[in-house]
């Protein structure tokens, strides 16, 4: 299924959940926040939601800035 | 506003804060932290990089620095509101710095957008410092809109001109007594940090001047000294101006007297 991850688009296999795509790129999950759909997702909801066709997800971090 | 410098409930002592943003390294950032003393930093939020993992910039810094989110990035207070609310997820989000720009030239705050933003996340419980072009009437909407502080600009961001807008934070500074007045952008030497000080600002956030001089450590030292400097002659009242010569050496008993 297509979706987007920080605006690019991605073919993602059926049935991953927000906690899947963070594992399987290694992302440190201390650090990020995750917006799917423009709704802030937290944490400990990452295992029970399943992304699907067209969703837009945003992994968001911490960096350097004044 | 004397004595000790308070926001949102936590005593600061070093008047001196930090923008995190330009280091050529983490390590340098780190050593520049512990360096100058300052327990306030800002940070930004952005996208991950999903190419690269990236080394947490938090993990540099020390767990009792005070973070302060900026909303850089955020063109109108929905934006705005937006970050905030996601560094809130974070676990890091009380202090956000409100940062409303949409212009990339001049990188102007939207003093009217700012205010909005204000009242939106002081209503949901944040600690808020608005970055702000010196204007007394949206001071005073900042303050009544529950800011904990003003940030006025002293010049444009990264243009280390000093404080241009000088007579306008002296304005600020007079009129508003409710919340500490922080001079943010353009500070590019010490010696703007001490001047801003002398006026009765109550700190000030510096970013480019540091992490762009050839030894940010010893850059940020300066910058703390420049800043106790400061504040030290604001309470000591610096003297008036006179335009002609007042002698320091007594008027009488000249040894050429007839």
């Amino acid at each position: 299924m297509k979706i987007k991850i920080n605006g690019k688009t991605l073919e993602l296999n059926e049935g991953a959940s927000i906690e899947n795509v963070i594992l399987s790129r290694n992302i440190n999950r201390e650090t990020v926040v995750v917006e799917l759909n423009e709704k802030i997702i937290k944490k400990m909801d990452w295992k029970a939601i399943y992304l699907k066709e067209n969703d837009a997800m945003e992994i968001i971090a911490f960096v350097g800035g004044g | 506003m004397q004595g000790e410098l308070i926001i949102a409930g936590q005593t600061i002592i070093s008047r001196f804060f930090l923008g995190t943003g330009k280091f050529k390294s983490k390590q340098e950032l780190e050593e520049t932290i512990k360096r100058s003393g300052t327990q306030v930093v800002t940070v930004a939020l952005r996208r991950i990089d999903l190419e690269q993992n990236e080394d947490n910039i938090l993990s540099y810094i020390p767990k009792n620095i005070i973070l302060m989110t900026n909303t850089s990035g955020a063109r109108n207070a929905k934006e705005a509101v937006r970050i905030a609310r996601i560094a809130r997820e974070s676990g890091y989000g009380s202090w956000i710095k409100i940062e409303v720009i949409n212009d990339s030239k001049y990188l102007l705050p939207d003093n009217r957008e700012t205010i909005k933003a204000v009242e939106i996340l002081a209503g949901e419980g944040f600690t808020v410092l608005p970055y702000m072009l010196p204007d007394l009437y949206a001071a005073r909407e900042l303050v009544k809109a529950g800011a904990a502080a003003v940030m006025p600009l002293g010049s444009l961001i990264g243009s280390n001109q000093g404080l241009k807008t000088k007579s306008l934070i002296e304005i600020l500074i007079e009129e508003i007594k409710e919340v500490p007045i922080i001079v943010d952008a353009g500070i590019g030497r010490p010696s703007h940090a001490a001047q801003a000080m002398e006026m009765g600002a109550d700190a000030v956030l510096v970013n480019t001047a540091v992490a762009t001089a050839s030894d940010p450590a010893l850059m940020a030292q300066a910058f703390a000294k420049a800043v106790d400097a400061g504040r030290m002659a604001y309470l000591s009242k610096t003297g008036d101006i006179s335009h002609v010569a007042r002698a320091s050496s007594p008027l009488s008993g000249f040894l050429n007297e007839t």
